[in-house]
């Protein structure tokens, strides 16, 4: 049978529709011209970049060069401590011609670096008003992600776990009722180390994960990702198909008749 | 002049944006910058005039996940 790649497997946040449910980041690579490479590999349709001071001392490259035009920019609020900060960040990208996507990412605390929820939905509130197609990062919480809907997000992004720990999908129980309940995409975000960790957030449903670290910090970085575009399709397919429930005890799958025996 | 360059004070030798692009030999393709609080766009780089006190925020695309 043929896989059901019709308009309707499609995921459409904001104005936008995506066929592929990777979306990738352009942090930690050992050099920029393997961004176009990990994505052409990937297929990647949507990537993050992030917005910082020019730093004298070094001439950083324009990370835009190295992203196709046909290639959604998500730019994101890193560096943000409050909501202020995020809005004005968005603000600076969309002015920037970084288009009216954009990931919050609100972090005050540096050992885990875990999102500040309160902030990120106040600063939701204020993009989404202004027309930004948000997309905030959080921590999986049901009651959040309404008051997220409520304010106007195009997507919620839970975190599996840590930024770049690669620990996986930790938060499994807590996504699974955003997968529920939300009527706005569910993007599973960080922590997703390896193929099997994404395959493991598509079975559950999520429509889609963000993978940066484990792509970009990886020895081939087109090569992996490849085999986590592989791992999002199996997963995705797996949802759709609807598997089998665990059960607790075995179930033959060979004939319990007919046995062979020497009487 | 007197200008807030990324939020440091710095007293340096201009007249325009431009010209302060031109002193940090800073690379033009990708730079984002604010002429206090506004985006200025790279065609009006050359003719925004500098004033005492200004603030000038520097900014560029980075990798980032």
């Amino acid at each position: 049978m043929e896989l059901n790649m019709n308009d309707k497997n499609k995921l459409k946040i904001g104005d936008r529709k995506f066929t592929n449910r990777l979306f990738t980041g352009t942090g930690k690579f050992s050099s920029k011209e393997l961004i176009p490479k990990m994505l052409k590999a990937s297929q990647s349709e949507m990537i993050t970049v992030a917005l910082r001071r020019v730093d004298e001392s070094s001439q950083t490259e324009n990370i835009l060069q190295y992203i196709p035009d046909d290639v959604q920019l998500l730019p994101n609020t890193s560096g943000a401590r409050t909501a202020k900060e995020a809005v004005r960040i968005a603000k600076i990208a969309r002015e920037a011609g970084c288009g009216n996507f954009v990931k919050i990412e609100v972090i005050n605390d540096q050992k885990w670096l875990m999102p500040d929820n309160e902030e990120t939905l106040k600063a939701t509130k204020r993009l989404a008003e202004d027309g930004f197609t948000v997309l905030p990062y959080v921590s999986p919480d049901l009651v959040l992600a309404k008051k997220l809907e409520k304010a106007g997000a195009a997507a919620v992004m839970p975190l599996g776990s840590p930024i770049g720990s690669h620990q996986g999908i930790q938060t499994e129980k807590m996504i699974e009722m955003l997968i529920e309940v939300c009527h706005v995409p569910v993007i599973v975000d960080a922590g997703i180390g390896r193929p099997s960790h994404a395959a493991q957030a598509m079975e559950m449903g999520a429509d889609a994960v963000l993978v940066n670290t484990a792509i970009s910090a990886a020895a081939n970085p087109p090569r992996i990702a490849r085999a986590f575009k592989q791992a999002v399709e199996a997963g995705r397919t797996a949802y759709l198909e609807k598997m089998g429930e665990k059960q607790k005890y075995a179930s033959a799958s060979s004939p319990l008749t007919g046995f062979i025996t020497n009487n | 002049m007197k200008l807030k360059i990324n939020g440091k004070d710095e007293n340096i030798d201009v007249k325009t944006v431009k010209d302060v692009i031109d002193e940090k030999e800073l690379k033009k393709k990708g730079l984002i910058i604010e002429h206090n609080g506004k985006i200025i766009k790279q065609e009006d780089w050359s003719d925004l005039k500098l004033n005492d006190g200004d603030q000038l925020e520097l900014f560029r695309f980075v990798g980032g996940g």
